[in-house]
């Protein structure tokens, strides 16, 4: 009885017997109460109906801000959450019984709805301030002939505008291609119909999309996302210097610093990745046509890759791959040098080709993509060091990623293991908490119970848990073992599952009473 | 070792048999003292208490719907006669009598490994008071779930339906419960693991 652990407090607990009576001073007991019950069976019916009522019991302080307590427990055994459970009624019972209750709960503040989100991004600067789309005198009817999502895409787009996607997405950055000159003369406090009768939900982009100041659009069709570049370089590569020579004018516009800054940083890594990502493609494309690349390997991938921009760059300006390099520093350079765009197509790659541990083979990766414009002077050298069939995928995909790209993958793939691994072992404790125990048992301790009812004396079991939580082994003992209940109590009992712990197993010890 | 189940005898006794309510009384007597022992600490009361229980449960057995098993019903009666019992006393002790009913049958039940020894026994004995009293001092709230549930050993949702309130909030309760139990006792310097 040493109150040293917490399940030492639950066995002295469990095991606290009421004063011995013997079984005939119980048969006399249950004599008399029937005795008495069948004299008073007419008498006072109306007070029974306050016993029959749950138990005036003060809810504890505490109680109302739990969470639901049972999931809680059997998950993590201690943690004092509790909930207002399954029974909404009982809930708000419990609720009614607290001092402060469910009234001193902060009332929940308000969300703003879709309409309101969609009437501030509408809403020009410096105008119509405030959430005023509610009322319907704001609404300026949409121009004839264009209903709702009935806006058509872009026709005459010039060369800078980037191509939309034929879902007919007329709330792209305003301005963007062919936002009609009726649709900029409208007035700019146009706000979406869905605003004014009720918040469905749906934000109709076009409405937004006309109820854009004409500054605005204007400002925005000069200030272009770096992909429009690229995307438009693959389409159209002659438009590469009317890009050069028209950007200059964009910080004259008021609005146009904002797309300065953006060019700065995300558009040069954007456009370094992308022309990667295009080189090694048209790596592919090469291999596939020409299989005598692999008589040229002669030289060092290593030295041909800065090597490679160099020759090519002025030999073939508007080749969609030699292009792309040249996109993160035309800005600043109208002549870039060919040595810092290799440079910089050559930082990327380094970083997955070092921890495959070759530092000369490190180089190799950037080398190919930037090679591989040139199949016809036969110097491609990174295409030639795969070992692979020409025009292979696999060996395509070893040449991309250098020579010793096949240890990558035991790299890659062993990581995630120990990952995992520590995370399980994380989350699972050395042995169940009390609380899962407790739940365990007394989600079987009923079935248990009815085993032994009309028992006249106590049964013990021991159960054993294996890690995986399950029950292992279940001894029984006491009256249920003397009068052959044993494997009713043990089916019974089978049936407790404590979740996994990572001990081999973990026995408790329950008294089941009649 | 085929049964009657407690809802035929119900039945039974609905329709006037008296023997198949002296089986249920029978069935349950025991595990009813116990609870009101526990209770209103003592047993003289617990077995007023008792009896009490099972007259009013006759007189109300017409009510009784069968939405639940017969014997959270006869639990629920005992527990509340058990609060009116506690409620309608003065407020006369401060901590736990000596001859306090609970700790002889505590000591009992742990004799027979301990018995042996003086020293051992008279600890025994002190941690027995200490958790009475601890027990005491708890709300009737938090000493009614404990009592439902760790020392009668009935299941959460039993619980549930005899205190009339969620799941959640039995578990919850028992958890506080168990909670300042241990701590009272680690403060008197029995175990150490208070929170």
């Amino acid at each position: 009885m040493n109150v040293t652990s917490k399940l030492d407090l639950d066995r002295m607990l469990n095991d606290w017997p009421a004063p011995a009576v013997d079984e005939a001073a119980w048969e006399t007991r249950a004599a008399r109460i029937v005795e008495v019950a069948l004299s008073r069976r007419s008498e006072d019916t109306a007070a029974v109906a306050d016993l029959l009522a749950a138990p005036d019991l003060a809810a504890e302080p505490g109680e109302e801000q739990t969470g639901d307590i049972l999931r809680e427990v059997r998950a993590a055994g201690e943690r004092s959450t509790m909930a207002d459970g399954s029974e909404p009624g009982r809930a708000s019972k419990a609720e009614a019984r607290l001092s402060g209750g469910s009234a001193s709960r902060p009332p929940e503040k308000k969300r703003p709805s879709l309409k309101e989100i969609a009437e501030r991004a509408s809403q020009a600067p410096g105008r119509m301030s405030g959430v005023s789309g509610s009322s319907p005198a704001h609404s300026t009817p949409l121009p004839s002939g264009r209903g709702p999502l009935s806006t058509p895409l872009p026709s005459g787009r010039g060369p800078l505008s980037t191509p939309l996607p034929s879902s007919g997405r007329g709330s792209m950055p305003p301005g963007r291609g062919s936002l009609s000159g009726a649709l900029r003369a409208s007035s700019p406090s146009l706000r979406p119909a869905e605003g004014v009768t009720e918040d469905s939900g749906v934000i109709d982009l076009n409405r937004l999309s006309a109820s854009v100041p004409p500054e605005q659009v204007e400002s925005a069709e000069k200030a272009q996302p770096g992909t429009a570049d690229l995307l438009d370089e693959d389409e159209k590569p002659a438009a590469v210097a009317a890009v050069s020579v028209r950007r200059p004018r964009a910080p004259s516009a008021p609005l146009a610093e904002a797309p300065v800054k953006k060019r700065s940083g995300g558009m040069i890594a954007g456009a370094a990745l992308a022309a990667l990502g295009l080189a090694a493609a048209v790596t592919v494309v090469v291999k596939t046509r020409a299989p005598s690349q692999q008589e040229t390997a002669a030289a060092p991938p290593a030295v041909l890759a800065p090597a490679a921009p160099r020759e090519e760059r002025p030999a073939q300006p508007a080749a969609p791959v030699a292009a792309a390099p040249a996109a993160p520093v035309e800005n600043a350079q109208p002549e870039p040098q060919p040595v810092e765009a290799a440079e910089k197509l050559a930082a990327a790659p380094k970083a997955p080709a070092a921890p495959v541990g070759a530092g000369a083979a490190a180089p190799a990766a950037p080398a190919s993509p930037a090679a591989a414009p040139r199949p016809e002077q036969g110097k491609v050298a990174a295409a030639p060091t795969a070992p692979g069939k020409p025009g292979d995928l696999p060996s395509a995909m070893q040449a991309a990623v250098g020579n010793d790209g096949e240890k990558q993958p035991s790299v890659v793939s062993e990581a995630p293991v120990p990952a995992s691994g520590s995370l399980r072992q994380q989350n699972i404790p050395e042995q169940p908490s009390q609380g899962s125990v407790q739940a365990a048992l007394g989600s079987v301790m009923g079935n248990a119970r009815a085993c032994v009812a009309g028992a006249d004396d106590v049964s013990r079991a021991q159960i054993t848990f294996s890690s995986t939580g399950q029950v292992s082994k279940v001894s029984v003992s006491g009256w249920a073992a003397a009068n052959g209940q044993s494997s009713c109590v043990q089916a019974a009992l089978k049936g407790a599952n404590v979740g996994p712990f990572s001990k081999p197993s973990f026995a408790v010890s329950a008294t089941i009473r009649p | 070792m085929a049964k009657i189940s407690d809802r035929e005898l119900v039945d039974q006794a609905r329709g006037g048999d008296a023997q198949a309510f002296g089986a249920l009384v029978r069935r349950h007597q025991k595990r009813i003292f116990r609870l009101a022992f526990h209770l209103v600490r003592s047993g003289a009361e617990a077995e007023d208490v008792t009896q009490e229980t099972f007259v009013r449960a006759y007189q109300a057995l017409d009510r009784f719907d069968g939405r639940s098993e017969p014997f959270t019903w006869l639990y629920r009666i005992a527990v509340n006669l058990s609060l009116n019992m506690i409620r309608a006393r003065k407020p006369s002790r401060n901590s736990t009598p000596a001859d306090d009913p609970r700790i002889e049958a505590l000591l009992l039940e742990t004799r027979p490994s301990h018995g042996v020894d003086p020293a051992a026994t008279t600890q025994q004995r002190e941690l027995a008071a200490a958790l009475c009293d601890g027990i005491d001092t708890l709300s009737d709230t938090l000493r009614t779930t404990l009592i439902l549930v760790c020392i009668d050993g009935v299941p959460h949702e039993d619980a549930s339906r005899i205190l009339g309130c969620p799941e959640g909030t039995v578990a919850w309760r028992v958890h506080e419960a168990r909670r300042k139990l241990r701590v009272y006792l680690a403060e008197r310097g029995f175990g150490g693991d208070a929170e």
